[in-house]
């Protein structure tokens, strides 16, 4: 009876590996992605994807670390709702985070009179396209943000106060190092989410080739034309998605690594 | 004369309100009590890491915090050394980097005093407990604080390795005739004190020698803190 439990769930494992793995296989078997760089809407999907990409995430990584970090160490009244409002973007729908955007930023937005006073237009520009990767991955960099400074000791916190350290020397020397390791694993989800973004950004920035058309929106807008060149630009979104993956399973390991070798070095030539 | 450091505090807590009035010279103080009676409370208040709701704390006749009229001094301008129960050393630093993290006394002759300069290059996870423990009391010195905090700074350590740090503890503490509030829940450590308090739901239930409580205990904790008072203190270490 045991024997046949397991064959049945290792049947079970096959099925599932087969059936997540047979569509990536399906677009590998059927063109390779050095196929994609033979297209300029697909070099022109991957540069706009890259800037808009960098600029979103230096963003929130400038803006969202501090923020995590008081949300995860002080006591504020209104913590939990505060974080609750924070991670609402990881629960929406893209769709409707693209036509929030629009509403806030758009021309006839919350905020249309006063950007477009500043001479400025958002929506359908690059900006947009930076404002909806940042929407639907910032949260997800803050979310593991918080958890990566909640897991700092406090005590080694409270303890560089008391060295004299005011709270930035404390945030920069001792958080931000402490908790390198969620940090980095945090923004790499946030990163791989980042550049898998659709929804938001078709619709609050369309598609244009060389301006708003990311990688994802290429697959899409090559569907009907040119089909190799989709499943060209799929292969090269899912060997990036899979880099992305690895960096984030060896972020943490390669910390404990570093770590222990360094100690055990240290204890090596330091033991009398 | 006035003493060294005043501290009038009432901190709430979830069960009680810790309030305490203590005094301290140039000497140390032994704060004893049952586990959750305030004694970390009392030393995180001195420290600034814990705001009272009434009282004062003043050290050398300077005003770190009053009630009324408001005065607050944040931790980093205070002049203390804490030393915690597991020291605390920042992880991703090495020990010197550890000492010198408080930009103040040269930390290889802090590390030679307290006879751990060969590791000065070490990480924290790399030495030995009582290592760790002199590296604390080192990084804790390095600004020349006014008053030394040791929450239980022996906790984390083996007996036997208690026995020899607890020796050169008391050798410091002697060089150094600062006030030092001594938390702890050992017996034995209060050999390195020169007065004990005890502290029961946050409040002072005695104030003397061991001697002078051992012959008068207030309470039945007092008393069974004192019961083997009969053999010198630090023997049965």
């Amino acid at each position: 009876m045991r024997h046949v439990f397991w064959v049945v769930a290792a049947v079970f494992l096959a099925a599932v590996l087969a059936f997540l793995m047979l569509p990536v296989a399906a677009i590998f078997l059927n063109v390779p992605p050095t196929e994609a760089y033979t297209s300029t809407v697909a070099t022109d999907a991957l540069w706009v994807t890259v800037k808009t990409s960098a600029i979103a995430n230096l963003a929130f990584l400038v803006v969202g670390t501090p923020a995590a970090y008081v949300l995860a160490t002080t006591r504020i009244p209104g913590r939990a709702l505060l974080v609750t409002l924070c991670e609402l973007p990881l629960v929406m729908p893209p769709a409707v985070a693209g036509i929030g955007l629009l509403a806030a930023f758009g021309r006839v937005g919350l905020l249309g009179e006063q950007i477009e006073a500043l001479g400025l237009t958002i929506a359908f520009s690059e900006a947009a396209v930076v404002l909806a990767v940042a929407f639907v991955a910032g949260p997800l960099y803050l979310r593991g943000a918080v958890a990566a400074f909640a897991a700092v000791d406090r005590d080694c916190t409270e303890a560089a106060r008391t060295l004299g350290a005011g709270p930035a020397r404390v945030f920069a020397r001792v958080a931000v190092p402490m908790a390198a390791g969620g940090l980095g694993t945090a923004w790499a989800t946030a990163f791989a989410r980042g550049v898998g973004e659709f929804g938001a950004t078709i619709i609050f920035a369309g598609s244009l080739q060389g301006i708003t058309q990311t990688l994802p929106l290429a697959v899409y807008s090559q569907l009907d034309a040119d089909f190799d060149q989709a499943l060209a630009i799929g292969a090269l979104l899912i060997l990036f998605a899979a880099a992305i993956l690895i960096t984030v399973r060896l972020i943490p390991a390669c910390h404990r690594y570093f770590t222990r070798t360094s100690a055990s070095r240290a204890a090596t030539s330091t033991s009398p | 004369m006035p003493p060294l450091l005043h501290a009038h505090l009432r901190v709430p807590r979830r069960d009680f309100d810790v309030a305490v009035e203590l005094d301290a010279g140039p000497q140390t103080v032994a704060i004893v009590g049952p586990s959750g009676s305030g004694k970390t409370t009392l030393l995180r208040a001195v420290a600034g890491l814990e705001r009272p709701v009434d009282g004062e704390i003043t050290v050398q006749g300077e005003t770190w915090f009053r009630a009324r009229p408001r005065t607050w001094t944040p931790p980093e301008r205070r002049s203390v050394g804490l030393v915690f129960q597991q020291f605390a050393l920042f992880p991703h630093m090495t020990v010197r980097q550890n000492v010198a993290f408080a930009r103040g006394d040269d930390p290889d002759a802090l590390l030679e005093r307290l006879g751990v300069l060969h590791l000065a290059d070490a990480r924290p996870a790399a030495i030995s407990g009582g290592e760790r423990q002199r590296v604390a009391l080192a990084r804790a010195l390095a600004r020349r604080p006014r008053v030394l905090l040791l929450d239980e700074p022996m906790a984390a350590l083996d007996p036997f390795t208690r026995q020899g740090v607890r020796r050169e503890l008391a050798a410091v503490l002697r060089i150094l005739a600062l006030p030092t509030l001594l938390v702890t829940h050992d017996r034995d450590d209060l050999a390195l004190a020169d007065r004990v308090v005890t502290l029961e739901a946050g409040r002072v239930t005695q104030d003397g020698t061991l001697e002078q409580l051992a012959s008068r205990p207030a309470t039945p904790f007092v008393a069974t803190l004192t019961a083997h008072a009969a053999s010198p203190l630090g023997s049965s270490a």
